[in-house]
């Protein structure tokens, strides 16, 4: 027997592509598995984030980014997983076992990628490469098929592309009042233009279908999903010029002023009411309760611009502010009840910045001292809350209790007789929001009732 | 030889090999694995070990086999007081017919082709150390000379598990030298009743020779001739490492019972066993699943307790089977 250290043969070469083919056949094929094996779980993951950055209002570059990334990493791995390897010896035992060659297939592929071969080997090399030439391969290793998760996976891309695409729409029209919907095509909200009666109805209609829609899930998604999208527009609310624009442009018009001024009252109170139902996503409050704010604020202004030409005037030059402050009238009242409170506990506190300093210098920071008001600790909040009150809750006083107590004395005996205010039952009913608060004081608001720990 | 001619040697060895086994089985009922493995033994060269219960067929089996394979067969029976001289031979003063005396020679029962060793535990260690230089060497030393044993030669040594009282439980050294340590099991019920058939009545049956001694050598050579990849000798290696309680490839029954692996013997018996498996499947290449055929067989008497083991009474046909399940085939 001859042993050569020649290269392999022609079988050598044929069990060498042989196996090539198979491993590239078993690549496919596994690659193709693993595909299909995540993409439903990808499809699942950008379909779940499209519905939540729906629900949530977000963006929808976050569902369209993990689809187009994790797909496209997806199919950066398969491309990996099938691009041409070294056929190892483990391969080689992998598809010798597939192909049930009763390890056949190993051993050859061993001797073939040698170059000691002999009589015997060559013998082996040429039996396996025709064992090998006989199995075909394709149907060892099938193209996967996989129909229920190529079905799921196109219908839940689909889907969350749909989400998406309606993600981008609302951004758009958010974007675009102009583009907002129907009504909005019909009165667009443009700063400086009374708010139009088409807009005041649609969100007097959402604002009462929110308030009715306690009950039904379905109903209170709809309906705070058509409120974010007219909040959406009514965004530029917010904007303190905006208003005043809107303020200018009412007054100009005494009849409709004094018509929208209502109106707007009431659309405001109708807002602050939505704002204070507990089925609203508390996101959906917050924009509620500042829409309210600043059509209360629109409306005040409305009105005392009515009232007042000068004020009006002054309200052009950004004066408006420092006018309204010498009426008492116009002060801005805070009425905070404080329902948790013990029996009696109630406080109330005014501020007067233009009382003299012999005069009565009323409650508050800084009251009381030689110096104007405002100038205590927190100028800042006594200059933006001219008059507050606070008010202790109607709920909170109890009935008098008087209790007698009697002991004996050396004349006699003596009774003593104490008074006190028991502890008020507290009825939620009775609980009400306290006025709105402007916007500009909110934050100041906030942090003086504050209780710091 | 040609690759031509390989496909042919193939098929001669492998009908060969049925033929024994098949002519075997004609007054051997049964046990057609510790035939089979008997055969396998003597195509490689090894020896075998046979345990099993008195009357199971082991001496049979012996007498069965060199009658078919047209060896000389010698039966010997090891008692406590047997020599080693009565094994190997000795030399016996003669007298020339002219006068004078001189030495000769006079052969043991060591000398045939196959040797029945008979309850071979019950000699003493320096009886038994008397086959070691055959069985390894295939020759025994009297004196100061040398005397080649003829091939081919096979020791076929049986004992009994059973009695353990009077026995002298043979040394490491010449357990490894065994190829195979063969169990032959009670036969069953069906087995039992051809047995009967066979054997308790007026007919007998008589068994061809269908090999003779060139043919054995033969067999042997294209035995040996056979390609064996290196990943599935890796493993016949990693199996025989396993053994080892220190190896990595050690599994925890092999670090708790084991107090001395599988010497390099065992690899050779895994291979050489394995190429023969892989012929009498008509195949020219050796697979894992050869060497997994016979790792029982050619490890379970190389494995050396520890008191531990030995107090557990440990099997090492479950320590060998759990070295198969956890040693990687990659």
């Amino acid at each position: 027997m001859s042993e050569t250290d020649t290269p392999p043969g022609p079988a050598g070469q044929l069990v060498r592509t042989g196996l090539a083919a198979a491993f590239r056949q078993r690549r496919i094929r596994e690659s193709s598995r693993h595909f299909w094996k995540a993409a439903p779980i990808l499809a699942a993951l950008g379909l779940g984030l499209a519905a939540i950055s729906l629900w949530a209002g977000w963006a929808a570059i976050p569902a369209l980014g993990v689809l187009g990334v994790g797909f496209a990493g997806l199919m950066a791995y398969t491309l990996v997983r099938r691009r041409a390897r070294t056929v190892t010896d483990a391969v080689a035992a992998g598809i010798d076992r597939d192909a049930d060659l009763g390890g056949e297939l190993r051993s050859a592929a061993w001797f073939a990628a040698h170059d000691t071969h002999d009589a015997w080997t060559d013998f082996h090399l040429d039996r396996a490469a025709v064992r090998l030439d006989a199995v075909n391969w394709l149907e060892r290793y099938p193209a996967v098929r996989a129909p229920r998760a190529k079905l799921a996976t196109s219908v839940m891309v689909i889907a969350a592309l749909g989400l998406s695409m309606t993600m981008t729409d609302r951004g758009r029209l958010s974007s675009s009042p102009l583009k907002a919907n129907a009504a909005a095509d019909a009165a667009p909200l443009v700063p400086g233009q009374p708010l139009s009666p088409e807009l005041q109805k649609q969100l007097a209609d959402l604002l009462l279908a929110a308030e009715l829609a306690g009950a039904s899930t379905d109903a209170r998604l709809t309906a705070s999903a058509e409120l974010r999208d007219l909040l959406a527009q009514l965004g530029e609310l917010r904007d303190s010029e905006a208003l005043k624009e809107l303020a200018r442009s009412m007054s100009a018009n005494p009849i409709l002023s004094d018509q929208m001024s209502k109106e707007m009252q009431a659309l405001a109170e109708r807002t602050r009411r939505a704002s204070e139902t507990a089925a609203m996503p508390p996101e959906l409050r917050n924009a509620l309760e500042k829409l309210s704010d600043n059509l209360s604020i629109a409306a005040a202004k409305e009105m005392d611009d009515s009232n007042d030409p000068v004020a009006a005037a002054n309200a052009q030059s950004g004066e408006t502010a420092k006018s309204k402050a010498d009426a008492p009238s116009s002060a801005s009242i805070q009425s905070i009840q404080d329902a948790d409170a013990g029996a009696g506990a109630g406080m109330i506190m005014m501020s007067d910045e233009n009382a003299t300093p012999g005069g009565d210098p009323g409650l508050g920071a800084g009251g009381g001292s030689a110096a104007a008001n405002g100038g205590g600790t927190m100028p800042d909040i006594a200059k933006a809350l001219r008059q507050e009150t606070v008010e202790a809750s109607a709920d909170s006083p109890g009935e008098n209790v008087t209790t007698d107590t009697r002991h004996d004395t050396e004349h006699g005996s003596a009774t003593i007789t104490y008074t006190q205010s028991a502890p008020g039952a507290f009825d939620r009913s009775r609980a009400a929001a306290p006025p709105p608060v402007p916007e500009g004081r909110r934050s100041a608001v906030q942090t003086y009732f504050i209780r710091k720990p | 030889m040609t690759s031509a001619a390989v496909g042919p040697s193939i098929d001669l060895f492998r009908d060969r090999f049925v033929r024994i086994t098949r002519e075997v089985g004609r007054r051997i009922v049964g046990h057609e694995e510790v035939v089979n493995l008997t055969v396998t033994s003597l195509l490689a060269g090894g020896h075998v070990l046979l345990e099993g219960i008195p009357g199971v067929g082991k001496t049979s089996l012996v007498h069965t086999l060199a009658d078919v394979l047209h060896l000389t067969f010698s039966r010997i029976q090891f008692t406590p007081d047997l020599m080693p001289a009565d094994i190997v031979g000795t030399n016996i003063v003669q007298e020339h017919s002219h006068g004078g005396t001189f030495f000769e020679f006079q052969p043991g029962p060591i000398f045939a082709n196959v040797v029945l060793a008979d309850e071979i535990n019950r000699a003493t260690p320096k009886t038994q150390s008397a086959l070691l230089e055959a069985m390894q060497d295939v020759s025994v030393s009297v004196g100061k000379t040398t005397y080649q044993l003829e091939q081919p030669f096979l020791v076929l040594a049986t004992q009994n598990p059973l009695e353990m009282e009077g026995t002298y439980p043979l040394p490491e050294a010449q357990l490894d030298r065994f190829f195979f340590k063969l169990k032959v099991t009670y036969p069953s019920e069906e087995s039992m009743h051809e047995i009967l058939e066979r054997t308790t009545t007026d007919s007998t049956t008589p068994v061809t020779r269908v090999v003779d001694k060139p043919e054995i050598l033969e067999m042997r050579q294209v035995a040996r001739s056979i390609p064996i990849a290196r990943p599935v000798q890796a493993y016949a290696i990693r199996l025989t490492l396993g053994s080892h309680p220190t190896s990595p490839y050690a599994t925890p029954l092999v670090k708790r019972y084991v107090r001395y692996g599988a010497s390099p013997r065992a690899a050779q018996a895994l291979v050489l066993a394995g190429k023969i498996q892989a012929l009498n499947r008509g195949q020219a290449f050796v697979s894992i699943d050869d060497i997994r055929r016979v790792a029982l067989p050619a490890l379970r008497h190389r494995l050396l307790l520890n008191f531990e083991g030995e107090a557990d009474e440990v099997n090492t046909d479950t320590i060998v089977t759990e070295l198969l399940g956890s040693v990687a085939t990659e």
